[in-house]
């Protein structure tokens, strides 16, 4: 990854502006609706094409050199840092092409659906909430889009207020909070340790903390729930089919991924040594490397034999979202057990991220297309 | 850093105003009795404009002084202000001037309104006094003032359950004062003085010097709420009118936090308190606190008492933060002090928003009432997310801040009742904003079934009761038509909503500019307490 930070101040406005959109639009989203719900779908329309197209920009700006921005707010001395690398740069696009993607089966997808106002609103909230956290520097700034995230997306799980939505949505919401927690724990910890939260190798600082190991355990539950690692799976298949189809599309396809982007920057940059020296450091990551291999491999198994035993189509799906994401996570676990020679199983599992996103939201959104017609 | 002290009259101006205009109301009733509401928003928002006016001189680093001196009592009473109350003071009056500007539109159906509207300003006057008391004395003659002035608010409704409430509240905080006037005796027996000119005044161990710190601590832990002696509050905020509970909560129990302080920083000196190891008592009763509260709110169906049981706990989180006797913790405290007054104060006027448009009180009877009452759910969704402590509102920051002195006391375990206690916090606000807005198909239909028959009927509000018989007529379920409790469910009036919307914005807007002013003037307000 080329570390050079891009020296051009427009540029830095670019993150900013990617979250930014999608708020604004999702304010604006449920007053334009009750004044003509055409002008609302345009409004999401346009607004995720803008990202999407801010997003290649910002994609093109971040090969030539790393893109960051820092935002003073009112946190005392946090600030909210973007920081925008090749490997956010590419989650960051392909999120939003895809709901973009998503946005135009919507717009026909949820005539059938009732309560749309809402649905746009916490539709375009989540996608900044998502796009934020690809785009963020530290794990304070990431917390933050992330909780946003959990938040926003629990009103699209629950859109239909079935039972069984309903009660999906509490396992949802509730491990949502608690992998929250554990994630502000680890990052109040590592504050105080090390002074800083910073998304950079930091493994020489962190062999020195008592508490490296607590730290770790606590960001690979907050990020695994999410990402729909085994054990921590088990809102996946409750929440991902009561989801209107293009929410389960982009749940499936683009929000467990920012679990997997947790992790990813946890084993591969946090937990990593910066020096060139530091060749004894790499065992530390090898051994957690090792670990997530297991995780990765039990997840891909637990799940694949899951979904044989299920009759509803969007649940063997969900089922298959896991046992993928346990493909994601056991290459994250060989590139981390790698060390330096990991670039292998970085490619291989950042095409496996792309490639899951497309075909898994093409395959939720083709079982809803058949759903629409049919009703089955 | 100096502090160049101010000599003028403005700080004991400020504090009469309420006071007296409270008994011009109360004695004057039948003239003014027209007039009363506008008499007390207007009031209440002068006194809010008054003490923003003395933030130029506050900024500057000057502290504003008034000393009386009474015949030959060898004890002057005066009044003062520096970037401490001021800090506290600014936000009380804001949440007493919203609570006041609610209170037309719930108490419209109320009896014995002027009482009510003259005990509110008493009692705003009593609560500001504590706080901008310049020595102990005037703190325990407003300390006094306020109870028995809130009292009045607390048996306002004069039923059987307010009555019991009240006299519970009555006696306990009578003795609760009777102890910190121990303290003071105390005080004024060892060092002569008691004014919070200096710190630490005591500085000698001594049986005496315990007994003075356990009597203070009885005296202002009961008015906060701490464990073991919060049984009043679960019994006296839900008794009270919502806006005198959100007063209630939101000020009054932070007049015991700021005894605590002063006791903490101007009667005895920290290192004084950490030698003596009383830090550590006041701690784990902070923790027990927080995790009592945080558990007993779960329990729970009576809204305003599972906020009252809430108040419990995030008032534990203020006390850790005092005690913690660092600059950071006690910056946290403060930060959420001024949090908590907003969130607590928005929770219970949108219970009241709810309880006067519905007379629902029980959350298990409020499935879909967020479809009814959007503007009040939604107000309440945020001042919920704030308490659980989720970027960007501010409650958040408060618990960062708690967290970190926390770790730097070398007390991590407090970390862990932090993250747990917001857990649970979640776990209690986040059903009742759910079944609020997400009722199910089951529960709509026995929204008015079964409100009729449960909780409410022993509270007074004869309008209820005679509505109540009227529901089995007019059961009604349709898009727009919900009864609940026999009244037609609709948004609050806007006189409410506005007061709501305002308070809503504070727990907001703050974290999110880039100069967030609650947290600056926290951070001035510590630093003085801590280089005097």
């Amino acid at each position: 990854m080329n570390g050079e930070p891009l020296n051009n101040e427009l540029v830095g406005i670019l993150p900013l502006a990617i979250v930014m959109i999608p708020f604004i639009g999702a304010a604006l989203a449920t007053p334009l609706g009750r004044l003509s719900e055409k002008y609302r779908d345009y409004l999401t329309l346009t607004v995720t094409a803008l990202t999407c197209i801010l997003s290649a920009l910002l994609f093109f700006y971040s090969w030539q050199g790393v893109v960051t921005a820092k935002f003073n707010i009112g946190f005392g001395e946090l600030p909210l840092y973007f920081r925008v690398d090749q490997l956010g740069a590419v989650f960051n696009l392909l999120s939003s092409f895809i709901w973009f993607l998503a946005t135009v089966f919507s717009l026909s997808y949820m005539t059938h659906e009732k309560r749309r106002n809402r649905y746009y609103t916490f539709y375009l909230l989540t996608l900044g909430g998502c796009l934020g956290v690809f785009l963020t520097a530290d794990l304070f700034s990431l917390f933050f889009f992330f909780e946003l995230m959990s938040v926003a997306s629990y009103l699209l799980v629950v859109h239909n207020q079935s039972e069984e939505a309903i009660s999906a949505g509490r396992l949802y919401i509730f491990l949502g909070i608690f992998g929250g927690l554990c994630l502000l724990t680890a990052t109040i910890l590592l504050y105080w340790y090390t002074g800083s939260v910073l998304i950079e190798p930091r493994l020489e600082e962190l062999i020195m903390v008592p508490a490296r190991i607590l730290i770790l355990v606590l960001l690979i539950i907050g990020f695994g729930i999410k990402a729909g690692m085994v054990p921590l799976h088990i809102w996946l298949p409750k929440a991902h089919p009561v989801a209107p189809a293009p929410a389960s599309a982009l749940l499936s396809g683009i929000m467990i991924k920012t679990g997997a982007y947790g992790i990813i920057r946890v084993l591969t940059v946090i937990y990593t040594p910066s020096g060139e020296e530091a060749k004894t450091l790499w065992a530390f990551t090898e051994q957690i490397g090792y670990v997530m291999i297991w995780f990765g491999i039990t997840t891909m198994f637990v799940a694949a034999v899951m979904a044989l035993f299920q009759l509803n189509a969007k649940r063997i799906l969900a089922y298959s979202s896991v046992s993928q994401m346990g493909y994601i996570l056991m290459g994250v676990g060989v590139c981390a057990y790698l060390g330096l020679d990991g670039a292998v199983a970085f490619g291989g599992f950042s095409f496996h991220i792309v490639n899951h996103a497309f075909f898994k939201a093409g395959m939720f959104m083709m079982v809803g297309a058949v759903f629409f017609r049919t009703g089955e | 850093m100096e502090h160049e002290i101010v000599h003028t009259l403005l700080p004991a101006i400020i504090i009469f105003v309420p006071i007296i205009s409270g008994l011009l109301l109360f004695f004057l009733a039948d003239r003014l009795y027209p007039y009363k509401e506008y008499i007390c928003i207007g009031v209440t928002g002068l006194f809010f404009i008054l003490v923003l006016s003395m933030y130029p001189a506050i900024k500057s680093g000057k502290i504003l002084l008034g000393i009386f001196q009474y015949f030959s009592f060898p004890l002057s009473i005066s009044f003062k202000v520096d970037q401490l109350t001021f800090f506290l003071g600014l936000f009380f009056s804001f949440v007493w001037f919203m609570a006041a500007c609610y209170s037309p539109g719930y108490m419209a159906h109320e009896h014995k309104k002027e009482r009510y509207y003259a005990f509110f300003l008493m009692a705003e006057g009593g609560c500001m006094g504590t706080i901008f008391a310049g020595d102990l004395l005037g703190l325990f003659l407003f300390f006094e003032f306020m109870a028995l002035t809130t009292y009045v608010l607390i048996a306002h409704e004069e039923n059987a359950i307010t009555m019991f409430a009240g006299a519970k509240y009555l006696f306990m905080t009578v003795g609760g004062g009777l102890a910190v006037f121990f303290g003071l005796l105390t005080m004024y027996y060892l060092t002569g003085s008691v004014t919070f000119a200096r710190p630490g005044l005591i500085t000698e161990p001594s049986s005496l010097a315990t007994a003075a710190f356990i009597a203070f601590m009885i005296g202002f832990g009961l008015k906060a709420g701490l464990f073991p002696l919060h049984v009043w509050l679960p019994d006296a905020h839900p008794a009270a009118p919502s806006p005198v509970s959100a007063a209630l909560s939101g000020v009054m129990l932070k007049t015991g936090i700021y005894g605590m302080i002063r006791v903490v920083f101007n009667v005895f000196n920290p290192d004084f308190i950490s030698k003596a190891n009383w830090d550590m008592i006041m701690l784990v009763l902070a923790g027990i606190t927080i995790l009592l509260g945080s558990a007993m709110a779960l329990l729970q169906d009576d809204l305003k008492r599972r906020l009252a049981y809430s108040s419990i706990a995030q008032i534990g989180y203020i006390v850790l933060g005092v005690f913690l006797l660092s600059q950071q913790g006690l910056t946290g405290g403060l930060y959420h002090l001024f949090t908590h007054a907003f969130m607590k104060g928005l929770l219970f006027l949108c219970a009241g928003a709810i309880i006067v448009q519905t007379g629902i009180r029980n959350i298990s009877q409020m499935k879909g009432i967020g479809l009814k009452m959007p503007l009040t759910m939604v107000f309440f969704t945020i001042a919920s997310v704030t308490m659980v402590g989720i970027p960007p509102f501010n409650g958040f920051i408060s618990k960062w801040q708690l967290s970190l002195a926390s770790l730097d006391a070398g007390q991590p375990i407090f970390v862990a009742i932090l993250i747990l206690s917001s857990l649970l916090n979640a776990a209690y606000y986040f059903p009742i904003v759910i079944t609020a807005f997400f009722p199910g198909e089951k529960a709509a239909h026995h929204g008015h079934d079964d409100a009729e028959g449960h909780g409410y009927a022993d509270q007074s509000e004869k309008v209820h009761s005679a509505a109540m018989e009227t529901n089995h007529v007019n059961a009604h379920h349709g898009g727009h038509q919900v009864y609940y409790g026999g009244r037609l469910a609709q948004e609050a009036p806007w006189h409410m909503v506005v007061p709501m919307g305002l308070l809503a914005i504070g727990c907001v807007a703050f974290a999110l500019l880039p100069y967030n002013w609650p947290w600056e003037l926290a951070q001035m307000a510590v630093r003085s307490l801590f280089s005097m």
